[in-house]
């Protein structure tokens, strides 16, 4: 196994304007916060070296404009893709719809080759804030009907949860580069985790 | 029309229609008809520009010795020539007839004809020949396309080309119209026509084929292939991406009609159109102006527009050539030419942007002709610019007189309103929030060159003029490349983005928009709200309530102005910017003109306008940095980070300070700053990016380099923003100078011009158009696929009926659905209708055409769950694939379903808007209440299906509501209309009149269990004569009891009239005598299809004539033999007895949609 190739795992944020996917990917990255950003306009990323069962990867995130009028734009950034994280703000029931319309658009843009089976990874923002307005059980719920994604709920504010989640969005990620380079032909690198997010350990109540 | 008398010798293709002694009618052998001759001469009529007249009458003098014809008349109808024949006939044989000598006799009706022909032209304005062809050419499109005029399909132009249909050539006609491109070509038999709307077209390219000069159209799979002869190709070219643009902006600015566009044209032209002032010819009162003039005047004055900045509705009167004065050398003239506009004067140098000048002419205060030169003209503007013209020649008069009647006419009106703002108006907030004073620590060489620089700015000041009126010169251009001075920048911004001229024309529009935008609310304001704190945080402006109170306002008030771009993000970076340098009403119209003229379509739905330009700018580069395109093409990185440059302005993507002197250029020079910028940027970094391996690397170094650039000039910089990449590691890397990077992109990439720009932006649009409407259907049908029993294919072929609409007489209609561009396209009734009955096989059966109209109304509301007037292709499946693929119990509930809607009144029209059943629909009948209570209640059953997203079940799911007589009777004639498809079935016919009857016996039955079990209705039961059946269905139970009802099924009710037993016979001879009144009246259906069953029937019940005559009969019957009038049932006696019936359950199970191949 010493002829490892360097492993780089794509990850897209996606969610409505304003959910935090910029807080979020820079709390992960540089751990710090802060309300000064801009609005994102296209695209950027980020990337961040992890450890993963002894496996040094790195992840390249990649942050997206919420607005609904960029979405046609995504095809660009999709291609390639090893996991997408679905993010919605708690406070802010219309960004917890509107998950659907971007699940959907991301295997359309995308189009994974097994759609069924491409790994997302949902997370609930902003939990630090008073004014909740969708209840845990109901995210859960909708993650379940779509294939059991794994659900967290997170607040890149206060840093909760934020390194538990990109650790599973990472595991995720790696299975499917796992998955992928299986079928284009490449000696399967790493073993396939059995089953790692099933367990909703990182899931806050 | 008459004609000038001519000799004909030869007629071999005419055959004579009448005659006389004296005249003869003919009429030309057409190609349509059979024979070698029709053949040979419709290949030659194609081939040939004019076709002669199919009619014409010929005068004919016979002598002993020969005989001599001349035409006198022809005629495109045989009616038009009938009339000239009648006049003939009537006004002339009898003075011929007089005539002794047949000689005489013919030279003198060959002189009446000659004074009729003078006096015909005398009425007509002359034509020239051009118009005359023209007119030729319309004609015979209309003819070859058998477009009827309502269709107001007008022909563009028409050009002679020839066809490349796999080897062989096909000449013929290719004829330009609003709407579509349209090629005949008839060669010995056999014809060919293509139409193609613009809207079809995906790729429009100008190449050579087989070394012609070739036009290469595809529509999606079909290529075809034109080829000219001559120089026509190029202008073919320009005009067909002109149409094919204008259509793809009508449908990106949501007013899909052809009619408003043409009365966009025809308003253009209507004021004194575009000529060269050197033309002789005055325009005359000629009311039909050519189409394609129209469409060429467009082009002019956009273009020109464009190049002057002016406003979007200028018109331009005419240009010609002259000289100006050079102020600065008088013995300097430069040679250009003058735009005379209807409120400016303008002049563009013939060496490109040497020198330009646009003239408000409200500014003009004085104009005079020059003494020393008779072609020379002096013009004074009140701020004392002073710009003598010459090399005028003889057209200064003209232009002297064009200027002095404007100015006479509106002198004296100088508006001067000083309005007074409700709320304070926010200055540039570089001056409340100047740069901290640490940054004044500039070195007396800063200080210098920012001295030395105002010089400059001031002399050219003094030199040229300031203000709107200045001589825009070289060095002007020179000045602003190096940065305008701040305190010049609001003036500089205003004049050169041409924003200016709207806000001197819209005194007070901004306050009054910021007014409305307190009281009124729009969905976008939430974005904006949202977004206000992630403008330009990193300015201290922007961290107060002052900066972000000020951003709020000039995005709502953008909102309110334009509601179909509203608020797209990036809008607020941009915004914000601007205000740091002016103050919020010139922000607001600086933003205007962003938006709406720079930088077109930009903040658009779907961004489509930055989408165009991020194909441009590949283009661009593919064009003048090839081999880099070539490996960032393969890393697939340019359409990920130019959006980011491209929609901000590289606000985003540079320090603001750095940015800032991008938008100077953007304002004075236009679009072609950016992708300037853009190329540069990457020519820059070549060495480096041929290196990178990924889009992550490319990406990363690209970010890195622009977050270097530094504005040396303007220290204002240094704080960054965004989540950086290389944080830390920027200190290591030498930074980069904004002017440097401008002055390289003059260098390199200086001759990339607006024009080329735009005319790329053509060539992409409709590319782009096409990629996100496939978008838009792959998203639509992902959505219906999961939720349907049709298969891919098959949604495909509805998805593409349902957006093209029906084909009539095999031309597809222009595309009418409704929604925003790429998204969920939805139709109304008047497209549904047709698609309804398209699919369900209803059009092809003729006899019930007009009851299958009301039918689809039916659906229609059935399908328009939101109630919004128009049913989305997901609604439309629901139905069609219940239709196609459902099994029998889908359909008896479709079927069920169809006739629970208040729809069809009374008088059996259905209402005309069919969006708005409220209460004003409802006032027309008078059965208002009955109306309001159904409808309340399908609203209710509606707001049920709304919430399921399952819409395959979405039928079945509910619980329909009872159906009243008067719907049931409806129910019936729709079995009934149906079963004619299926003819001679008397097993089926049978079923159809034993259902009835059971049904109609169980609605009795349920009634009396009603009445009897509710004492309080006996008084309506004493009530004999019965107004309105429907009325008293006021009544109607709840669901709940009426299943009770049914349970407990009552005895018969003493209280009739007639005998129950008889009543399905009468209700079922009524129902076939109108079904045969209805066979028999279209008259090819056998007649003994129908066969009254009952010998002893009613003969007193007048048959019903009307489509309606169910629903009368249905009243007649209540009216004589009181049936009760709360009679219903229920949905489930409904099924159970229709599944009694064998064969009424066998034919709606066959019963499918017919269409799908």
């Amino acid at each position: 196994m010493s002829a490892r190739r360097k492993v780089l795992l794509k990850v897209i944020i996606l969610g409505d304007s304003g959910v935090g996917k910029t807080s979020l990917m820079n709390q992960y990255v540089n751990k710090r916060f802060t309300t000064q950003y801009k609005a994102t306009i296209g695209a950027d990323f980020l990337t961040k070296e992890v450890m993963i069962d002894d496996r040094l990867v790195t992840m390249q995130i990649w942050d997206t404009a919420g607005q609904e009028r960029f979405q046609s734009l995504g095809v660009a950034f999709y291609r390639g893709a090893d996991c997408c994280v679905l993010v919605y703000d708690v406070t802010q029931p219309n960004t917890f719809k509107t998950l659907d319309s971007w699940r959907d658009e991301f295997l359309i843009q995308a189009s994974p080759r097994d759609p069924e089976n491409f790994p997302f990874v949902v997370l609930g923002n902003k939990v630090d804030l008073e004014n909740r307005a969708v209840p845990t059980r109901r995210a859960q719920g909708w993650c379940e009907t779509k294939n059991n994604i794994p659900y967290f709920e997170t607040s890149a504010k206060e840093a909760i949860n934020v390194e538990q989640a990109f650790q599973a969005i990472a595991r995720k990620a790696l299975e499917q580069d796992a998955k992928t380079s299986c079928d284009i032909g490449l000696e399967p690198n790493i073993p396939i985790q059995p089953e790692p997010a099933k367990d909703k350990s990182g899931c806050c109540t | 029309m008459w004609v000038q008398p001519s000799e004909v010798f030869f007629a071999p293709f005419w055959s004579v229609e009448r005659a006389n002694p004296f005249f003869s009618l003919q009429h030309r052998v057409s190609h349509k008809e059979n024979g070698f001759v029709a053949k040979v001469l419709g290949t030659l009529d194609t081939v040939r520009e004019s076709k002669p007249t199919p009619y014409r009458i010929l005068l004919q003098m016979r002598t002993q010795d020969f005989m001599m014809s001349w035409v006198v008349a022809v005629g495109h109808s045989k009616e038009e020539i009938d009339y000239y024949w009648n006049w003939l006939d009537s006004n002339m044989i009898s003075t011929l007839e007089a005539f002794d000598d047949n000689v005489e006799a013919c030279s003198f009706a060959r002189a009446k004809v000659e004074s009729l022909v003078a006096e015909e032209e005398f009425r007509r304005s002359p034509a020239d020949p051009e118009m005359k062809r023209f007119d030729e050419a319309e004609r015979r499109f209309l003819e070859t396309f058998k477009i009827s005029s309502e269709e107001r399909e007008r022909l563009v132009n028409y050009f002679s080309c020839s066809h490349w249909n796999s080897k062989l050539p096909r000449h013929g006609w290719m004829y330009l119209t609003l709407n579509r491109l349209c090629f005949n070509a008839y060669t010995f038999g056999s014809e060919l026509n293509i139409v193609l709307r613009w809207t079809d077209i995906s790729h429009l390219e100008h190449t050579t084929f087989r070394m012609m000069d070739a036009i290469i159209v595809k529509s999606g799979k079909d290529r075809f292939v034109f080829c000219f002869i001559s120089q026509q190709g190029e202008r073919c070219f320009q005009q067909l991406q002109q149409l094919a643009n204008e259509c793809v902006q009508r449908h990106l600015k949501h007013t899909a009609l052809p009619e408003e566009s043409q009365n966009e044209v025809s308003r253009q032209t209507k004021k004194p159109s575009v000529r060269l002032l050197t033309q002789k010819t005055p325009i005359d009162k000629r009311e039909k102006f050519l189409l394609k003039n129209k469409l060429d005047t467009k082009k002019l004055t956009e273009e020109k527009i464009r190049f002057f900045r002016l406003p979007k509705e200028e018109l331009l009167h005419g240009h010609l050539r002259c000289s100006l004065h050079n102020p600065s050398n008088k013995e300097d003239a430069i040679h250009g030419s003058v735009f005379c506009f209807q409120n400016f004067l303008c002049f563009e140098s013939k060496v490109r942007e040497r020198m330009w000048i646009v003239i408000p002419l409200l500014e003009i205060s004085v104009i005079e002709k020059a003494t020393f030169s008779t072609s020379a003209l002096y013009i004074n503007t009140r701020n004392q610019i002073c710009y003598i013209f010459d090399d005028l020649s003889n057209q200064r008069d003209f232009l002297w007189k064009l200027i002095s009647d404007f100015l006479a006419k509106t002198s004296s009106t100088h508006h001067n309103k000083a309005s007074v703002t409700p709320f304070e108006i926010q200055q540039p907030l570089h001056i409340q929030f100047p740069p901290p004073p640490s940054y004044f620590q500039s070195t007396s060489e800063t200080e210098r060159t920012l001295e030395e620089k105002e010089h400059a700015w001031e002399h050219h000041f003094n030199m040229y003029g300031r203000g709107v009126c200045m001589y825009r010169t070289q060095e002007l251009w020179d000045l602003v490349h190096k940065g305008i001075l701040q305190k010049y920048k609001p003036d500089i911004w205003m004049i050169f983005s041409g924003a200016i001229f709207y806000l001197n024309s819209n005194p007070g529009y901004y306050e009054e928009l910021v007014m409305k935008s307190d009281e009124t609310y729009l969905d976008s304001f939430e974005d904006i709200e949202r977004d206000l704190h992630r403008s330009l945080p990193e300015h201290p402006a922007f961290q107060t309530d002052i900066g972000i109170a000020a951003l709020r306002r000039v995005l709502r008030a953008y909102a309110l102005r334009n509601p179909s771009v509203g608020y797209c993000q990036a809008m607020n970076i941009v915004t914000s910017m601007i205000l740091l340098e002016c103050d919020e009403i010139q922000a607001f119209w600086l933003l205007a003109a962003l938006t709406e003229r720079i930088l077109p379509d930009y903040y658009n739905a779907k961004v489509v306008g930055a989408l165009v330009d991020q194909r441009v700018f590949e283009c661009l580069a593919e064009q003048y940095i090839p081999e880099l395109h070539a490996r960032l093409d393969s890393l697939g990185v340019l359409p990920m980070i130019t959006m980011s440059w491209f929609l901000t302005i590289f606000i985003n993507a540079m320090p603001y300070s750095s940015a800032m002197n991008l938008v100077d250029l953007l304002f004075y020079d236009g679009c072609k700053s950016l992708f300037q910028i853009g190329l540069a940027l990457l020519d820059l970094n070549r060495a480096e990016i041929m290196k990178c391996t990924d889009d992550g690397e490319t990406m990363s170094l690209l970010s890195s380099y622009l977050e270097r650039i530094t504005n040396v000039s303007n220290p204002h910089s240094v704080t960054r923003h965004g989540p950086g990449h290389t944080v830390g590691a920027l200190a290591n890397q030498p930074s980069i100078d904004i002017l440097e990077l401008i002055e390289s992109a003059n260098n390199r990439f200086g001759h990339v011009t607006n024009e080329m720009i735009e005319q790329k932006r053509n060539m992409t649009r409709i590319h782009v158009f096409k990629s996100l409407e496939e978008s838009a259907r792959k998203s639509v049908l992902r959505g219906v696929i999961n939720g349907t029993l049709f298969t891919q294919t098959e949604l495909e072929q509805l998805y593409q009926l349902f957006v093209d609409g029906v084909p009539e007489d095999g031309f597809l209609p222009i595309s009418k659905t409704a929604g925003a561009p790429f998204k969920e396209q939805k139709v109304d009734c008047t497209i549904f209708c047709p698609l309804f009955l398209y699919l369900s096989g209803w059009s092809e059966n003729e006899k019930s055409g007009e009851y299958g109209n009301e039918l689809a109304m039916q659906a229609f509301r059935l399908l328009d769950t939101d109630i919004d007037g128009h049913v989305s292709f997901k609604e439309l499946i629901s139905l069609v694939s219940l239709l196609a693929k459902g099994r029998l119990q889908h359909k008896l509930v479709l079927l069920y379903c169809l006739h629970i809607m208040p729809a069809l009144d009374s008088n059996g029209l259905p209402p005309d808007i069919p969006d708005k059943i409220t209460t004003e629909d409802i006032d027309t009948t008078d059965k208002k209440d009955l109306t309001t209570t159904i409808e309340k209640e399908i609203n209710a059953c509606l707001e049920r299906r709304k919430r399921e997203t399952d819409f395959s079940i979405k039928f079945l799911s509910s619980n329909p509501p009872n159906l009243t007589m008067e719907q049931f009777f409806q129910l019936c004639k729709t079995v009934q209309h149906l079963s004619i498809i299926k003819e001679d079935n008397e097993e089926l016919f049978r079923a159809i009149q034993e259902f009835i009857a059971g049904i109609i016996q169980e609605g009795r039955n349920n009634a009396d269990s009603t009445n009897q079990q509710d004492k309080e209705v006996q008084q309506t039961r004493e009530e004999i004569l019965i107004t309105s059946p429907a009325k008293d269905t006021l009544q109607l139970p709840t669901v709940e009891s009426s299943e009770q009802s049914s349970r407990t099924s009552s005895s018969m009710n003493d209280f009739e009239l007639v005998d129950a037993t008889d009543i399905p016979h009468l209700i079922t001879n009524n129902l076939s005598i109108d079904l045969e009144e209805l066979t028999s009246g279209e008259g090819d259906t056998p007649e003994n299809q129908v066969q009254p069953k009952n010998p002893s029937e009613d003969l007193s019940i007048n048959p019903p004539t009307e489509t309606q005559a169910a629903s009368q009969t249905g009243k007649q019957f209540t009216n004589q033999y009181y049936l009760p009038p709360d009679w219903f049932i229920t949905f489930d006696q409904f099924l159970a007895h229709f599944e009694q019936h064998a064969p009424l359950c066998e034919f709606l199970s066959e019963l499918t949609i017919i269409s799908l191949q």
